[in-house]
């Protein structure tokens, strides 16, 4: 019963899962970040929630308790569908383990129309600087599918490249990949793609940045 | 900059032009009502009909002149959508000046971010460049 704003205030938070932490820090606003719990959010599993594709990014695991006793499922395969998790009927999320990316650089990058509004499209972005090469890049996709939505192409094409502005960009071009966004009155599929890439550029140039 | 004729509580008056000039930027950028093909509105809730906060909009500073009116004894003139009249063409039309260059005439209320993005591309297709290539003449029609 972690709630976001306990996230969000986390040293440990700011200093091994800094991805979630920014995530964290968008999410509503201050009362609902005070009630609303980090288990809820992924539990509840709405594809516009601000936490699921960072979960995928970082590779989070979920404990997931019931009468059989525990198991560990891990986040690419606990987001199933709309609203729809691996969890059972008779199952509680009872921990979520997050890896150490300590020294990442991370960013969220979130776009709605009004502050506080969920997201029309965001993009978590975590990548290691190594000198000035790109080791190591996990990007997630926020509502750009019935579930969170792991940027693999955008990844692959990163990994090794300069971390420039330009390679960057490059990279970005490949966020729509393998998405199938939904279509509502904010913005039809088409927009949401280039939001996508767009947004997946503006989250990776902050991430290298620092 | 307004002139309600002689302010009796400048700080209602202030409030009415932040009000007014809240609601007109709205009109231009956030807020319609919408309706699918069975007639239901589709924009029942505030999360689906965009009321601005203070978050979503600029800083306003405003300025009187004091011209009281002749038709009461109290020289007063209305207030009351002062702010909103000028500020929805304002909003609409440097949006349109922004975007004219690349083949935009037109954009319906409100430009949400879909609407102006939609119309930029179009113009862009129309006038066979790119966003790049914008001739000299500022007209890319
Ligand atoms: C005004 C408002 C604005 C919001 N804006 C955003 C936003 O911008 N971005 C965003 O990401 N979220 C947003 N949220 C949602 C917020 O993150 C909620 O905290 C979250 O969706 C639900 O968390 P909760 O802890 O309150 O869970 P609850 O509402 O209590 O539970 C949600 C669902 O998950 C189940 N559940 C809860 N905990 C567990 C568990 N441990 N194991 C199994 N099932 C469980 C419940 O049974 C229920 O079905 C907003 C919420 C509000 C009210």
């Amino acid at each position: 019963m972690t709630t976001h704003y306990e996230v969000d205030r986390s040293p440990l938070i700011a200093e091994h899962a800094r991805l979630i932490g920014a995530a964290t820090a968008t999410v509503a606003d201050p009362q609902v970040r005070h009630r609303g719990t980090f288990g809820g959010a992924l539990a509840h599993a709405d594809p516009a929630g601000d936490l699921l594709a960072p979960a995928l990014a970082v590779e989070a695991e979920m404990v997931i308790a019931g009468p059989d006793g525990r198991r560990t499922v891990p986040a690419a395969e606990f987001f199933v569908d709309y609203f729809t998790t691996a969890l059972a009927a008779d199952e509680i999320l009872v921990e979520i383990r997050l890896p150490k990316l300590t020294g990442w650089g991370a960013h969220y990058e979130k776009f709605n129309r009004v502050a506080q509004a969920w997201s029309i499209v965001a993009v978590g972005a975590a990548v290691r600087v190594e000198g000035d090469t790109i080791a190591q890049a996990r990007v997630g996709l926020t509502n750009m599918a019935s579930t969170p939505v792991r940027a693999t192409a955008v990844e692959n094409a990163l990994v090794g490249q300069p971390a420039t502005v330009e390679s960057i960009r490059a990279a970005a071009e490949h966020a729509a990949e393998g998405t199938s966004p939904g279509t509502d009155s904010n913005a039809d599929a088409d927009y949401r793609q280039h939001l996508a890439r767009v947004l997946t550029g503006r989250a990776l140039v902050a991430a290298a940045g620092g | 900059m307004d002139d309600v004729g002689k302010v009796v509580n400048p700080l209602i008056v202030e409030g009415q032009v932040h009000g007014g000039l809240a609601q007109g930027i709205a009109q231009a950028l956030y807020e319609g009502a919408t309706y699918d093909e069975n007639g239901t509105l589709t924009t029942g809730t505030f999360a689906d009909y965009l009321l601005p906060s203070a978050a979503d909009l600029p800083h306003f500073d405003t300025d009187r002149t004091e011209t009281p009116a002749t038709t009461n004894p109290l020289g007063v003139k209305g207030v009351g959508e002062a702010g909103t009249i000028a500020s929805t063409p304002a909003v609409v039309n440097s949006v349109l000046d922004a975007t004219r260059h690349l083949g935009v005439s037109d954009i319906e209320m409100p430009l949400t971010p879909m609407r102006v993005w939609a119309a930029v591309h179009s113009g862009q297709s129309a006038a066979g460049g790119g966003l790049g290539s914008i001739d000299a003449s500022g007209g890319a029609r």
